[in-house]
């Protein structure tokens, strides 16, 4: 990937602050451009690092002390702005926001849970204006650049969480329906700036505060 | 990747061919090796998701896929009529390759679907069909097969009972199956026993069908496999089966 000019972020998930630092420092030594930390894995049982701020604290701050590239945050939609605050704190570069929303779904003929862990992550369209009213507001507490994700589909979802406050935005589920849907996105955002004479995103990050 | 874009086609036919299930052909050139199968989508954004179906026949000049309505999706593209177009992704997956010499082709249920052009891509294979009731289709396979076997589970048009328990793997040098996972465990055990080798084809729910999602997991004997981009063709011997 690096080869055709791709820029590349890995996401790194663990069961424990070493296995997490550990994880770190291995793609710190290797070619990714930077690494997102991901506190809100939805698809493994018990709680997750990302909904305390002092396990987040401390993750990130195993992870800081052995990370030389950018090192992102990812975090659960109920993760509220102690969190996202600790984890600024601790040296993160940037915050993911917002990660799946834990739910289910029951199978009516044999009245059990669909998903062999009971709950799944949710995402889509579903939870786009839950997570743009989290970026709004964890862009007023946070100093770090955040990037919006949740749903995004379109350009113009797009443009709402950058004008929520998003330096950046992320697109998982869309692709699943169209994997050249963030193509899309990105032609539709550049219509959008020359139609608006946009010059630079900075003259509208944020502006709906 | 001129795979992973997204096409869109013109509907030529829709027809309701059995009571709940519609075959539907679609005009373009469409390739696909048998047993792999298409992302369909005829809506925007709701559903979210594009349906998988496997190609049932194709041509130079048109592919068609035959279904059965199961919820909203199917419902959807059931009510697609002559002219309104369809979005697809494909054609994705790994097929299957005809061994040489004696095979048998075993569909039960929609999973037939994969199997007329399985058996006219193969060419000279026994064919062995299981219907919950009335058989569907039974002249267009007529024309694929040297040996056409019909059960039902009611009786009616063919041998009264499930295809698994009627077929008999013995004199195979290859048998290949797609439906429903308690005729494929069956099938696997039987294959086994009598050591002829059998591939399935294996449908889970899908996001995707390009590997990105995760969501059509399955265990194997190689680990965790993805339906979509690992299979849907296995081995039997590397499926765990559930129970
Ligand atoms: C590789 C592959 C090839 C397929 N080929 C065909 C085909 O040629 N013809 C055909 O009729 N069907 C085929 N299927 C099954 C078909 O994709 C589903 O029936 C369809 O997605 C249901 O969509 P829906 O919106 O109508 O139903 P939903 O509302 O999504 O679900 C309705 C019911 O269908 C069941 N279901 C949903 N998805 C699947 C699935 N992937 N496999 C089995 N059951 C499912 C659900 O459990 C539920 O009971 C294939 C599936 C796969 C994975
Ligand atoms: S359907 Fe997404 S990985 Fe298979």
């Amino acid at each position: 990937m690096k080869a055709r000019g791709i820029v590349t972020i890995a996401n790194v998930w663990g069961e424990t602050e070493a296995a997490y630092a550990k994880g770190v420092k291995r793609l710190s030594d290797s070619a990714v451009d930077a690494i997102e930390l991901n506190l809100s894995c939805p698809n493994v049982p018990g709680e997750m690092v990302g909904q305390r701020a002092e396990s987040a604290r401390r993750v990130v701050r195993a992870a800081r002390k052995v990370c030389e590239k950018p090192l992102w945050v990812k975090l659960p939609p109920d993760a509220g702005l102690e969190v996202a605050q600790a984890v600024e704190e601790e040296g993160a570069d940037a915050v993911c926001a917002v990660n799946t929303f834990r739910a289910m779904a029951i199978d009516i003929e044999t009245g059990k849970p669909v998903f062999e862990r009971v709950s799944a992550g949710l995402s889509g369209p579903a939870i786009r204006p839950i997570a743009l009213r989290i970026v709004y507001e964890l862009a007023s507490v946070l100093k770090i650049p955040l990037i919006g994700i949740g749903g995004i589909t379109t350009w113009q979802d797009a443009v709402a969480f950058i004008m929520a406050g998003a330096t950046a935005v992320q697109v998982g589920t869309a692709n699943f329906i169209d994997p050249t849907r963030a193509i899309d996105i990105v032609q539709g955002l550049g219509r959008f700036m020359e139609e608006q004479k946009i010059t630079n995103w900075k003259e509208v990050r944020g502006c709906a505060h | 990747m001129a795979e992973l874009a997204v096409r869109s086609a013109p509907v030529l036919t829709n027809e309701e061919v059995a009571p709940g299930l519609f075959k539907m052909v679609l005009k373009g050139t469409y390739s696909g090796k048998p047993a792999q199968f298409y992302m369909l989508r005829a809506w925007g954004l709701d559903p979210l998701l594009a349906r998988p179906m496997s190609v049932f026949d194709r041509s130079e000049e048109w592919i068609a896929f035959l279904y059965r309505i199961r919820g909203r999706g199917t419902e959807l593209l059931s009510q697609l009529h002559s002219g309104d177009r369809i979005l697809l992704l494909g054609p994705l997956g790994n097929g299957w390759e005809r061994r040489p010499g004696r095979v048998a082709l075993i569909g039960g249920g929609s999973g037939v679907a994969s199997l007329l052009h399985t058996a006219k891509v193969f060419g000279d294979v026994d064919l062995y069909l299981g219907f919950r009731n009335k058989p569907f289709l039974i002249d267009e396979f007529k024309q694929v097969a040297e040996r056409l076997v019909v059960a039902s589970e009611t009786g009616e048009g063919g041998q009264r009972g499930l295809v698994s328990n009627i077929f008999d793997p013995s004199g195979y040098d290859a048998c290949y199956a797609c439906g429903p996972q308690a005729m494929l465990a069956s099938l696997s055990r039987a294959c086994k026993k009598a050591k002829v080798p059998l591939f399935v084809s294996l449908e889970e729910r899908m996001a995707c069908g390009i590997g990105a999602c995760l969501g059509c997991a399955v265990r194997t004997t190689r680990g965790i496999c993805r339906v979509c981009r690992d299979g849907p063709v296995f081995h039997a011997r590397e499926v765990i089966w559930d129970g």
